[in-house]
């Protein structure tokens, strides 16, 4: 009688230790959102990749945001959509998506050749579903 | 049955209970920590690149000046602006020094930028020199001025020192005097997000041909 006992509440014991391992793990923790990181990380290289190739202060110093963003387009993935604003005081945010989360990254530019024109290249980048 | 064998079952119940308890919290940390860690590296990765970015440009602007009719003038005017444009977009801080050397005369001429958002004192102390001290008194978003005279063709220690924030900073960076006049500039950049701080110090130095 009493090795049932003693049995019976081992086997409630290791029933419930299973059983909550079942639960608790059969889905894995929550994947954390690096995503925003991600995509701000990329637009700052695709725009640093474009002022390496000796593109961008030429396009900046022109004001010319559609070479930049036709220079852009072949650099970043078709999943990101992005918006690119040549700002002096500030900067527009035309053509950005309302109901999209954005990202903006700025890169900073101090002139071309032997003219100094401080500006910020802001690219506007979102997630296409 | 005794009172014995009741507790001693029981103790099967409770340490199955405790290792349920135990299991659930290890889930709820699982990845927390390095969660964490990741997000704070991937912030701190893009801060660096901004940081990049930024000494990139202060270098650019002295290239700039070296080409300018008067690059002493030209220097300082596009550092201050520059600086006044970095600040006003960023959470920043910013020392810069610039060194215009005149290969004619082996005289140097420094300019000190203070755009660190308090006011300081900075005392340099160059070596191989005349003279061999100067302060500059410099509020925020300021600039000072000095000449000096180097008694070499060579390298000059430049050591800088001012009290920031309670502690007090000492910077030395070598530049070279010769025959061949050239801009120079001495550059401590911070950039701060979100409780996050990066930081750099580089002396970039131009011949003018």
């Amino acid at each position: 009688m009493k090795g049932y006992l003693y049995t019976l509440e081992v086997l409630v014991a290791i029933s419930l230790v299973f059983g909550a391992l079942f639960f608790i793990y059969r889905s894995p923790p929550p994947k954390p959102d690096f995503q925003t990181s991600l995509i701000k990380q990329g637009g700052f290289e695709a725009i640093r990749y474009l002022d390496e190739r000796g593109d961008l202060r030429k396009y900046v110093n022109q004001s010319n945001e559609t070479a930049v963003e036709d220079a852009l387009e072949s650099i970043l993935p078709k999943s990101v959509g992005f918006e690119v604003s040549i700002c002096g005081l500030s900067c527009d945010t035309e053509g950005i998506p309302s109901n999209r989360t954005t990202i903006a990254v700025d890169y900073y530019v101090s002139g071309y050749r032997n003219i100094f024109d401080p500006k910020r290249v802001r690219i506007y980048l979102w997630e296409e579903y | 049955m005794g009172p014995d064998i009741k507790s001693k079952g029981q103790f099967f119940i409770i340490a199955a209970i405790i290792i349920v308890l135990s299991l659930i919290i290890i889930r709820g940390l699982l990845g927390i920590y390095s969660t964490a860690e990741t997000n704070e590296n991937e912030k701190s990765k893009i801060e660096n690149m901004k940081l990049s970015n930024l000494k990139g440009e202060y270098e650019y602007i002295i290239g700039i000046s070296s080409v300018k009719a008067d690059p002493n003038y030209s220097m300082n005017l596009y550092l201050s602006n520059f600086s006044e444009y970095v600040r006003g977009n960023e959470k920043s801080k910013i020392l810069w020094i610039s060194i215009f050397v005149n290969g004619s005369n082996q005289k140097y001429y420094v300019v000190a930028g203070n755009y660190l958002q308090n006011g300081i004192s900075i005392n340099m102390t160059p070596t191989n020199t005349t003279p061999s001290f100067a302060n500059l008194n410099l509020s925020d978003m300021a600039t000072g001025s000095y000449t000096f005279s180097s008694l070499i063709n060579g390298t000059v220690n430049f050591t800088i020192t001012y009290s920031f924030e309670g502690s007090i900073i000492q910077d030395t960076f070598l530049f070279s005097v010769s025959n061949t006049s050239s801009t120079a500039g001495f550059f401590d950049i911070s950039l701060f997000n979100e409780g996050l701080k990066v930081r750099t110090k580089h002396l970039y130095q131009r011949m003018i041909s």
